[in-house]
């Protein structure tokens, strides 16, 4: 069956290279796009996906905030972070809050595939 | 492609870029660096004083770091900051300096010029790789150092040239230090540049 992923993220840019890249993958049947935490919590309310990319930098609700919530809402859900903030403090506080794993950006497009499968097929 | 995108690409280009300074702060510094969204503004020379004013709200003093570049993109760089540093300062000269007045103000001025440098350095070394070029970088300088932004003039920024502004901000515990980058270029640069941002998308991821 096919998989749905939440991209957040408040670059028009960073969402449209992220799509392209997801594009390539056979099994994802459908793509949505929040640009802040806010709208990602009401997407994600509205209609849970298999996996959330999300930012971390964002005006207003921050990533780790948006994290913090989303997993109030379904602590269950799967997040990838894909972000600009290299600092090695930023990967170990989304990793605590609960993200599965953390990509710098520019991704590097086969490890993001690469982290993707490996969500979408974690047990 | 329009300006409008063009603007987006490069704003994604700078927070990339300022990542790579707020990691090198954090590294320095030891801490952790609360990065916010850079916003980026293009301007002419002769707003720039208004907007500082205006916009900004400066309304005595100003702090200027000023770093020059060359190659296919030439400029300068200058950081601005609203309010004196004081936090970022300190810490980094806490281990240097031993209270006497003249020391801890040779060494607030040395560290001012660490921190643009590590700042205007990591964020414009990242964006030249993002933009597919190399640029080669003079020593920064302080042009101003808590001085009243009266003395501030647009011509000091030069003619027929255009400013892209970006203002961000680093917060090290709780505590926001607020600063604008100017990026001034001529028009031969900015033409360069959005030629380059038309090519890039691809860039943002590798």
């Amino acid at each position: 069956m096919g998989k749905s992923i939440l991209i957040v993220d408040d670059s028009r840019s960073s969402r449209m290279i992220i799509r392209h890249t997801l594009s390539s993958l056979p099994d994802i049947q459908s793509i949505q796009e929040a640009d802040g935490g806010k709208s990602a919590l009401t997407l994600y309310q509205d209609s849970p996906v298999d996996l959330v990319l999300l930012d971390l930098t964002m005006e207003g609700m921050d990533g780790f905030l948006t994290l913090e919530k989303l997993k109030e809402i379904d602590p269950g859900v799967k997040v990838l972070i894909i972000s600009a903030d290299i600092q090695t403090k930023a990967k170990e506080r989304a990793l605590a809050l609960g993200a599965l794993d953390f990509i710098n950006k520019p991704f590097n497009k086969e490890r993001l595939t690469s982290l993707i499968h490996k969500a979408l097929n974690y047990e | 492609m329009n300006e409008i995108d063009r603007f987006d690409i490069l704003e994604e280009m700078v927070n990339i870029g300022l990542g790579r300074s707020s990691a090198a702060v954090a590294d320095l510094l030891d801490v952790f660096v609360t990065m916010s969204v850079p916003k980026i503004l293009d301007i002419s020379p002769d707003k720039i004083l208004s907007y500082l004013t205006d916009e900004v709200g400066i309304t005595e003093m100003v702090s200027m770091v000023r770093q020059t570049f060359r190659g296919d993109f030439s400029g300068e760089a200058i950081m601005i900051f609203p309010e004196w540093p004081e936090s970022i300062l300190g810490r980094l000269s806490a281990s240097f300096c031993d209270h006497s007045s003249l020391d801890c103000e040779i060494m607030e001025e040395e560290m001012l010029l660490e921190l643009g440098n590590i700042i205007l350095g990591a964020c414009m070394e990242k964006i030249a790789e993002l933009l597919d070029t190399m640029l080669s970088y003079n020593v920064p300088q302080i042009i101003l150092k808590r001085t009243p932004i009266s003395q501030l003039h647009s011509r000091n920024f030069g003619e027929e040239r255009r400013i892209l502004v970006i203002e961000n901000a680093l917060s090290i515990d709780e505590e926001k230090v607020k600063f604008y980058l100017f990026i001034i270029v001529n028009s031969k640069s900015l033409s360069w540049l959005y030629q380059a941002l038309d090519k890039s998308l691809e860039s943002l991821s590798v």
